[in-house]
């Protein structure tokens, strides 16, 4: 990983100049971070580098199986591309490198740098919450940030990276919403990049045995064909390799407003709308999905006796 | 109002630029709305004068300037407090009093400023609980100026794209407190410390709402926590304060209602923020021990939090609780 740095505003305060950093090959976990700690401030190469890495390889198969059975169905041929690139992503790696790059102030990268390095100090106790190899893994990515972003040492307070979940939390519903379920990295990394809600992410464990699970979204494409086998078994040696694809389902807990929660559901409805007006094929996304479970549950709420009218008003407008 | 494309291009891996935008001479309470909706997307520098107008606005605060720097002047108040009370002074600025600063956002997100703009302007007299009219009107002013000096700015949006989205800093409905992972919490604070808390926390949501009775404008006064309401200048601020509003200046000691929503961490990471300002604020001296408007709604609010949660039995209210424990 290398990075360019390019200062774009001078203030008064050298604190908050504006200042653009490059990153080419990062690995695409450190990004979903960057990404989280600053909102809509992140952009990134659509496409990842290829250097011979294993899950590249394997995307690219799988990319073609895509390819050929999204055409013997019946979707739009101009829509055909777009549906084997997006589910050839699952089978990439999180540490699959792309160019990325991020704006902020200089005050703001100092305070990134400082969370980054308390994670790393605090490693020894995350044994429990992700597997040692990916928590290694993840160590070496952060530890290269550091070397590549000096800052100047400081003893002030600092925050945890919250894209980490430290505990469960529970679902809530009404003003605000809160709610867990499990979803792939892929997933994550998408809303993270489209929403202004909050997401953490936990590995899965066995209720009893407190082991992590692995378990791997399985596009609809194969969903139920002689291919899905394939697909898990191919992601799962990914897994023991220490790959990590981004088919891995997770806990995804997410929390926002409920205006957060109408304004996506509205930017889906857009998004998927304009997508087949172009394309005429109405592609539903996993997202979208998720968003309408979500969206029938807050919608049908009625809540320790008393039902959040005004809640549901708004969200029967949506309909 | 003046506004200016201090452009830098950065065109990546996505498809937009982004702009930095310098506005001169626009309303504090323009500001306060931009910051609202995109001030955790992009930057706001912070402000670079307030300009402090002519007739009333003016003889008010050349009186009030006065009267802060005699009182803190009294040796008992720390380096940090005498700070403090100069800043009270900003309590009487009208709301549409002129401040300058940059903006830095994408051409997209300034599209979706300018079509909450639109919305408001179309819907400006039936949406937004208790808006004065005149308060109203003068905002339709401010964004229609401001919208015909950024469409030059901006890539035209097919009609069906068109966000249906409101300013989201004016509130259309109440909202009942929540107290969990998530907070909602409804209180009366002066629009300066709302003013104050956008560009403190811009990860919370703010909405405000004005306050009224009978079904009319009426809304309490904030005083500067150096006198109280029935003393000699708590007299003379409240005449003071009640005389701009008579004339129609909406001072930004004006206290509205707040409806402020986030996440737990949001929260907690606001209180610590608050902690490390007011360190550096009273520089560790030992004054009177001053509290200005910012740390004491916070407290009652974290109060507030802990209250709602500490005596609810489940596990996952013990560990908000606790959470906030720690920064009580």
């Amino acid at each position: 990983m290398k990075v360019q740095i390019v200062e774009l505003k001078k203030s008064k305060n050298n604190s908050s100049n504006v200042v653009e950093y490059t990153f080419s090959d990062m690995p695409i976990i450190l990004g979903t971070v960057l990404a989280n700690e600053f909102r809509g401030r992140v952009y990134r190469e659509s496409t990842v580098s290829a250097e011979g890495f294993l899950d590249k390889e394997m995307a690219d198969k799988w990319h073609d199986v895509f390819l050929s059975l999204a055409g013997h169905q019946k979707i739009a041929g101009a829509a055909i591309p777009f549906i084997a690139a997006d589910e050839s992503r699952y089978a990439l790696s999180v540490f699959a490198t792309r160019a990325t790059s991020v704006v902020c102030t200089s005050m703001e990268m100092q305070s990134f740098v400082l969370k980054l390095s308390a994670f790393l100090k605090s490693s020894s106790q995350l044994t429990d919450r992700m597997p040692a190899d990916f928590l290694k893994k993840l160590c070496q990515v952060f530890s290269e940030f550091l070397d590549l972003i000096q800052v100047s040492n400081s003893d002030e307070e600092v925050d945890y990276l919250s894209l980490f979940a430290w505990r469960e939390r529970r679902d809530e519903w009404g003003e605000n919403y809160c709610t867990t379920f499990p979803a792939s990295l892929g997933l994550l990394d998408y809303c993270i990049f489209n929403s202004s809600s909050v997401q953490e992410f936990s590995f899965i464990k066995e209720p009893c045995s407190k082991k992590f699970v692995m378990r791997f979204h399985v596009p609809d494409i194969i969903n139920g064909t002689k291919f899905a086998d394939a697909w898990r078994e191919d992601l799962e040696h990914l897994v023991k390799m220490g790959y990590y694809p981004m088919g891995l389902l997770v806990n995804i807990c997410e929390r926002g407003t409920l205006d957060s929660f109408i304004n996506r559901y509205k930017l889906i409805q857009g998004s998927s709308l304009r997508r087949s007006e172009i394309e005429g094929q109405l592609v539903i996304n996993m997202w979208a999905r998720y968003s309408n479970e979500v969206f029938l549950h807050l919608y049908s709420l009625d809540r320790d006796g008393h039902s959040l009218e005004d809640v549901s008003d708004e969200l029967s407008n949506l309909l | 109002m003046k506004i200016s494309l201090l452009n830098y291009d950065i065109q990546h891996y996505n498809r937009e630029n982004r702009l930095l935008i310098g506005v001169a001479d626009a309303p504090l309470i323009l500001g306060m709305i931009l910051e609202s909706e995109y001030g955790r997307y992009g930057t706001v520098d912070s402000v670079g004068f307030i300009d402090k107008g002519k007739g009333l606005p003016f003889e008010m605060w050349q009186k009030w300037q006065k009267i802060f720097s005699e009182i803190s002047t009294n040796p008992d108040f720390s380096r940090g407090e005498r700070l403090m009370i100069s800043h009270f002074v900003r309590y009487t600025f009208p709301t549409f009093a002129s401040r300058s600063f940059n903006y830095d956002c994408t051409p997209s997100q300034l599209q979706q400023i300018v079509c909450q703009m639109e919305q408001f302007l179309r819907e400006a007299d039936k949406v937004y609980l208790g808006m004065p009219a005149d308060f109203s009107l003068e905002l339709c002013r401010v964004f229609e100026d401001f919208i015909n000096q950024v469409s030059p700015f901006l890539k035209p949006l097919p009609s069906s794209t068109k966000p249906d989205r409101n300013i989201p800093l004016f509130a259309k409905r109440q909202r009942t407190d929540e107290w969990g992972e998530n907070y909602c919490a409804n209180y009366q604070a002066s629009l300066q410390y709302l003013s104050k808390m956008i560009t403190f926390s811009p990860m919370i949501d703010y909405e405000f709402s004005f306050g009224r009775k009978s079904g009319v404008f009426a809304s309490d006064i904030a005083f500067p926590a150096v006198f109280t309401p029935d003393s000699k200048y708590g007299i003379e601020w409240a005449r003071d304060m009640n005389l701009m509003i008579d004339a129609g200046l909406y001072p930004m000691c004006i206290k509205v209602n707040v409806c402020e929503r986030g996440t737990l961490d949001e929260f907690i990471a606001k209180c610590n923020r608050l902690r490390l300002a007011d360190h550096a604020l009273v520089d560790r001296e030992v004054g009177v021990g001053l509290k200005n408007e910012v740390h004491t709604q916070t407290i009652s609010t974290l109060e507030k939090y802990l209250n709602e949660t500490q005596y609810v039995g489940s596990a996952e209210m013990v560990a908000i609780s606790n959470e906030l424990n720690e920064i009580y």
